[in-house]
This record gives C-alpha cells, structure tokens and sequence, in this order.
C-alpha cells in the first residue's frame, strides 16, 4: 500500500468517524507537511457537515420549536435558555456568524504550523479584526444558507452554548492565565 | 487517572521543548494570576462585537469578580464562583505549542513581552499574549485560528497589581466514572474531569479545554451535526444513534471544529469503551 494510499484511507476513516490513533496520528503528520493534505482537511470542516445533513419534515422553524421544548424538558434548567431567541431571527445570526464553515481568506496574522513565520503584531491585527465577511464563491455561499436553513443542529448548538456555557466557562476557568475570561465569553453582549 | 492531571501540571519525563529561560518565562505567564491581585478594565472583542468589563481578581480571598459595563446603567459587580487553579506546567504545553517571545507593544500603559503560541497540530487554536514585564499577567490576549483568523481579544486599559499570597491549587481529584468513557483522546488532550453522572467530560492540552456533554436525543430530531461559534467558543452538538440508543452529544470548547468532531466520534457508553 502505497503512502498516499494509506493516507487516503485514514482521512476516509476520519470523515467517517472512525479514525484510530494511527490513523489520526498519520493524518496529522501529513496535514503539517502536504499543502494537499491540509487543503483536505480544511475541506472537511465543511463537508462532513454539508454531508450528514438531514432533510427534515416541515420548517426549519417548527421543528426548533418542537426540538427547543424538548430539551427544555430535559433535566437540566438554565436561567439563560430565555435568551435564546425566535428561531428565525436566530437563524439569520447563525448564518452570519458561521466562520467555522467558511474559510476566511483575509491576510493571515500567523502562519500554519511548518510554513514560514509571517506574523506581523500590530498591523495584522488591525486588519484582520472585523472581517466577518468571507470571500466566498457565490455558489457555495449560496448552497451553505439553503443548508443551513433546513438544519437544526446550528440553532441547537446556539441554545446548547446558552445552557451549558456557563458550566464550560467554570471548567476552563481553571486552566486559563486569565481566570474571569471564560465567564465574560459565556453570555453575549446585549444588542444595542 | 490522577496521573493525567498530573500530567498537566508536573514537568514530565520527557524533554522539554524549550531552554530553561523561556521556560521559566512562560511559566511566569500562566501563573501569574495566583500571584497577583488586579483590579481594572478589559475590553472584550468577539463576534464583531465589544464590551468593556470591569474585572476583580483577588487569589488570595478567593474573589473573582466582574462587571459588565455596557450591560445596563447600572449593571452590579457579579461575584464568580471560579474554582482554584490548576498549575499547568509551561513544558507541558511546549509538547503542543510552539512558544515565542518578542518585545511588545505598550498595553494599559505598561511594558509588555509578547508571547506566541503557535499550535504545532491543527487541533488547537493559536495564541498572542502581551505578557506583563513586572509581574507576567498577560494584559492583552488574542486567539486565532491556525489560519489566522482573528476569533476573540481581550485588552487591558488599565489595570492595578499588587502581590497576592499564593492560592490554593486545586488538587487532581479522579473523574468519577460515569455512564460514559472515551475510547481515545486527541494527542495531547487529558481527562480533567467527569465528575457528575450527567455533569460535563471535560478535556483539556493545558491551555485548550473543552466540556462534552450527552443528553438523550429528543424523539424529533434525526441523526446529523452542527455547530456554532461565539468568538474563540466552539459549540459542536451531534444526534447520533449508539445500540440503537440516541444521544445528543454536545462539545463546547476553545478548539477548532475538527477537534470537537474527534471527541465526539470517541465518546462511547462505558461498557463499550475498555
């Protein structure tokens, strides 16, 4: 089995959920050395996302209102779930705030591990802060909102981060060299 | 299991990836906060959006305290019940992180160092700290994403210090077994904490740590994943189907996606994960 080969197999295994060590362990190293590698990877933060996707019965809307009662009724009761707002509003917040899917394309403040070092301090910070818009073709941005509109999830984990964030923050807490950070991220600002 | 919080927090066999001054140097950054008092203002920066906070940290007391100031009028000053510290060991961190220092900018009017933490994997977000030259307290923070993007900052822009008495470490205690085990960790990630049956699995390299919850999976929701980010927060939330059973599984986090993914895919109930 050639290495590429190998290689191939373990990031299928990765998408797929079932990475062993090695195969993790293999991906990883390939990911610091190959750009080819590490284009893949970037891709597979969005594709297995766009992939596990499920059509869901009716609205987007009735069903995070039907799936928001549910885990209301869970045991867990959080002062914050009432910040959670109505779910089309939340969607549109959602689609805007979705970095995570998107790749930012603005000048880079700090290289990626094994590249060479461009980070310039102040200047790179100046110009990267506030680029929340992505330079995205229009096709994928267009087939990431029609997505994202029919999937549940992204609202779930916005209400999950609003019970369960204030857990997070007191268990990271510890670990941090600033200790009352984790709980000033824990609540959004208010909108003005 | 105590030994993966020693982990954390006692230098290891291994050698450290960095010269004894700049471990001695970044050590002084991480715990800075159990030797110093501070009293003053941050601005926060995420999501397009910023707050200034008045923040109160006291070690010696056990205060820690914050007030948002842009939150109402009158907003009070919030006592946070923040547990005792870990003492993470800067070498520790150096197995993941490479550790630069340069002079800094001026921040809150104060000579800084400006440390990089640059991760040497994609699992983990980087870092700029402007670290205090007098006492080490990093005074203004910024995380990235391997790719450089900006995801949250935080700056002093004033601050007073003064000496504290050291404060209580917190003493590894032994996760609990719960309901539920990972079958594997992510290089570098440790077990902290599974300390409730229904409480978070919390995981952490010392510097990134995320919090994974299960919850039955409501009848109305299919199998599928998603996430939301709020500044440097990952929230990562999975329906899937174990033994025919459905769970909900939730990971919050200072990590990239695909780390967040890792841990779900590991979670596993306990009789399966030996």
């Amino acid at each position: 089995m050639s290495t590429s080969e190998a290689l191939r197999e373990s990031l299928s295994a990765l998408m797929d959920g079932e990475a062993s060590e090695m195969d993790l362990a293999r991906v990883l190293k390939a990911v610091e050395t190959d750009p080819e590698a590490r284009e893949l990877w970037r891709r597979m933060q969005q594709a297995r996302t766009i992939l596990r996707r499920e059509p869901t019965e009716g609205s987007a809307v009735d069903v995070s209102a039907a799936v928001q009662s549910a885990l209301k009724n869970q045991r867990r009761s959080n002062p914050w779930v009432g910040l959670a707002v109505a779910a089309s509003v939340t969607l549109a917040v959602v689609l805007g705030g979705q970095q995570m899917l998107q790749q930012e394309t603005g000048v880079p403040a700090i290289q990626v591990p094994g590249a060479v070092v461009g980070f310039q301090n102040g200047a790179a910070v100046q110009a990267s802060f506030g680029q929340n818009q992505r330079a995205q073709s229009s096709r994928e941005t267009s087939l990431e909102r029609v997505e994202s509109t029919v999937n549940p999830y992204e609202q779930i984990a916005r209400e999950q981060f609003s019970r369960f964030g204030q857990i997070h923050a007191q268990a990271t807490a510890p670990l941090q060299p600033s200790p009352l950070v984790p709980f000033i991220r824990a609540q959004e600002p208010q909108q003005p | 299991m105590c030994a993966a919080v020693l982990a954390l927090c006692a230098s290891l066999t291994v050698a450290c990836d960095l010269d004894s001054q700049r471990e001695q140097q970044l050590q002084r950054l991480l715990d800075a906060h159990r030797f110093f008092s501070y009293r003053g203002t941050l601005l926060h920066e995420q999501n397009g959006q910023r707050e200034f906070v008045t923040v109160l940290h006291e070690p010696d007391e056990s205060v820690d305290a914050m007030r948002r100031l842009n939150a109402s009028a009158a907003a009070p000053m919030i006592q946070i019940m923040a547990k005792p510290s870990y003492s993470v060991a800067s070498c520790t961190l150096a197995q993941h992180y490479s550790v630069d220092f340069e002079p800094g900018a001026a921040v809150a009017g104060r000579a800084t160092t400006a440390v990089t933490l640059k991760p040497k994997d994609v699992l983990r977000l980087a870092y700029l700290m402007n670290m205090d030259v007098e006492t080490g307290l990093p005074l203004r923070v910024i995380a990235f994403t391997a790719e450089g993007q900006i995801l949250e900052r935080y700056e002093f822009a004033e601050i007073k210090l003064k000496p504290a008495e050291q404060d209580a470490i917190s003493p590894p205690t032994d996760p609990i077994a719960s309901g539920y085990a990972f079958a594997s960790l992510p290089p570098g990630f440790v077990l902290l904490a599974a300390s409730q049956q229904d409480g978070p699995h919390v995981v952490s390299d010392g510097l990134a740590t995320a919090s994974l919850f299960v919850e039955p999976l409501p009848e109305l929701l299919t199998p599928g994943e998603g996430a939301s980010l709020s500044g440097a927060t990952l929230t990562y939330t999975r329906g899937m189907t174990m033994n025919g059973v459905g769970y909900l599984v939730t990971v919050i986090g200072e990590i990239p996606v695909n780390t967040a993914r890792l841990l779900a895919d590991a979670i596993r109930p306990r009789r399966d994960a030996s």
